[in-house]
């Protein structure tokens, strides 16, 4: 079962002429119908505008239960959806906490928490 | 536009069926005909919703329930707008008879996954989603109900015994119907130990995996004047879209294409909630009943939370809002539950409801999303 070419390129998204921002697939604009956007790349730094924790998951993710699902604002505007491995430090995640795209997940844009040294854990 | 009633109504209980999503569709359609006093071969067309057909290798169920009923010749089709289903199916049964295309339509629902375990009934429900962008990240429907929650409790405040007094309130309510799938009052002491599914969700604020059939019959007036039940005027029926996915939307903490839906409807209806006696809304998970009630107009925006607790939304309160347990409770066989809701309002119309008799018949709404409110469908219904 493949997810075909759609989101296995991360952190590709598009911005409308209205300023709306994307990570979803889209072909004209959801606010303006702009049919001419600009790729952009994501910098996959952001804050967690809402989360989940969960521990009934689907198939795709059943060795990572419990795991968070996590919505992003990034910095640069447009929320994505991503998720984030159980913390075995710091607590679950929180809404408005800093979190920074982790590359190599082998599915889905994989966040962690960013550290006030800007490292991520 | 001719005026549109529905004439007939049945459902089969939800929980587990007996026998495949088809032979329940076929049953629970000439359940509905004989409601009305109708024939099968009065009907023009049938319109059939069920979702997850593939998980019984069973799709094209429209010309098995027609031959079934002896009418192979009908046409028919198969409407998928996921758990909004088979109110898309009774919108198209409204376009076709209000706009003069056939005087009779059958519209019937029906699921059965009961024979696949939870991991695999999680995925089968996750269809509903983007696969790419919100299932590959780790969403489920849960999930994605749940982030609404703790982006509704962010901003509102929603307090957890806010959540669990609209299970309470659904599980009495459904411990009074007989078509229900749970048949059993809680506590909120069980809610709160119950354990938690996706925070800040716990099992008591979910809809359990149903199996069930639900249909309708909707006639002309002019051609079916003396029906064998009270019928239901449709006053309005409404559909609505909106973005698909959640983190596309510029806000977390309601539905738009329920303020869309529920704006058309009221328009055609010329009516505005104050009018509305009670409600069968898509209650998915506690939290969705909140959004309904917001996003229909009845509360301010954060603050319908209280609605439950404070028993406005009871049997006997001044807004009875899913008198037939509503999906938590009763149940949600996903593509049944559209048609389902309209059996309620069928039952009580005609005073058949009993213990859940509502005290009020003025009004009723429907209100029914697919996923998490890509698709909205909201109904009205009158007396004659
Ligand atoms: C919550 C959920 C994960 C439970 O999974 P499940 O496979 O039904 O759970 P189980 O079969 O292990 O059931 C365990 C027990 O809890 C009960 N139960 C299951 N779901 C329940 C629910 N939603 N509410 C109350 N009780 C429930 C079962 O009856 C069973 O009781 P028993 O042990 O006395 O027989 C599942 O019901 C769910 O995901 N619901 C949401 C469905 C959904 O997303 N719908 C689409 C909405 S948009
Ligand atoms: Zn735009």
């Amino acid at each position: 079962m493949g997810p075909g070419t759609l989101g296995v390129l991360p952190l590709r998204g598009v911005r409308s002429r209205c300023g709306f921002t994307s990570g979803t697939f889209l072909l004209a604009c959801p606010k303006c119908g702009e049919r001419d956007l600009a790729p952009i790349e994501f910098s996959g730094k952001g804050r967690i505008a809402s989360f989940t924790v969960l521990s009934v998951p689907g198939e795709e993710f059943v060795k990572e239960a419990p795991y968070a699902y996590v919505l992003v604002d990034l910095d640069e505007g447009g929320r994505i959806a991503g998720w984030m491995a159980a913390d075995r430090t710091g607590g679950p995640p929180a809404i408005g906490m800093a979190v920074q795209y982790v590359a190599g997940a082998a599915q889905g844009n994989r966040f962690a928490r960013e550290d006030a040294s800007g490292a991520s854990r | 536009m001719r005026e549109t009633w529905v004439v007939g109504a049945a459902t089969t209980r939800f929980g587990r069926l007996p026998e495949s999503a088809r032979e329940a569709a076929t049953r629970v359609s000439l359940a509905a005909l004989d409601a009305a006093g109708m024939q099968p071969r009065e009907i023009g067309h049938t319109f059939v919703s069920n979702c997850f057909g593939v998980a019984e290798r069973q799709v094209h169920l429209g010309p098995l329930v027609n031959t079934g009923l002896g009418i192979p010749e009908v046409p028919s089709a198969s409407i998928e707008s996921a758990c909004s289903s088979s109110s898309a199916g009774l919108h198209e049964a409204f376009v076709r008879v209000a706009g003069g295309f056939d005087d009779a339509v059958l519209v019937v629902g029906a699921e059965r996954l009961s024979h696949l375990d939870t991991l695999r009934s999680t995925s089968f429900f996750a269809m509903g989603a983007d696969y790419p962008f919100e299932t590959r990240n780790g969403a489920t429907f849960p999930g994605l109900y749940a982030t609404i929650a703790n982006a509704h409790r962010h901003a509102f405040g929603t307090k957890e015994e806010e959540l669990g007094a609209i299970a309470v309130k659904n599980h009495a309510n459904a411990a009074r119907n007989p078509h229900a799938h749970f048949q059993k009052e809680i506590s909120l002491a069980t809610y709160l130990a119950s354990p938690v599914i996706a925070s800040p969700l716990r099992l008591y604020d979910c809809c359990p995996f149903s199996d069930g059939a639900a249909a309708v019959v909707v006639a002309a007036r002019e051609t079916t004047p003396r029906p064998a039940s009270e019928p239901l005027v449709i006053r309005a029926s409404a559909r609505s879209g909106s973005i698909a996915d959640l983190q596309d939307r510029p806000e977390l903490t309601g539905l738009p294409a329920t303020r869309l839906a529920a704006a058309k409807a009221f328009r055609q209806a010329g009516l505005s909630a104050k009018e509305v006696s009670f409600l069968e809304v898509h209650d998915c998970f506690t939290i969705a009943e909140i959004l309904a009630l917001e996003d229909l107009g009845f509360f301010p925006k954060g603050e319908a939370a209280r609605a439950g607790a404070e028993g406005i939304t009871a049997r006997d309160g001044s807004l009875p809002v899913n008198p037939s347990g509503g999906l938590k409770a009763k149940g949600h066989p996903v593509a049944a539950t559209g048609v389902s809701q309209v059996v309620e309002v069928f039952e009580q119309f005609n005073h058949r409801a009993g213990a859940r008799q509502v005290p009020s018949l003025e009004t009723a709404l429907t209100h029914n999303v697919g996923a998490t409110g890509g698709s909205c469908s909201v109904h009205l219904f009158g007396h004659r």
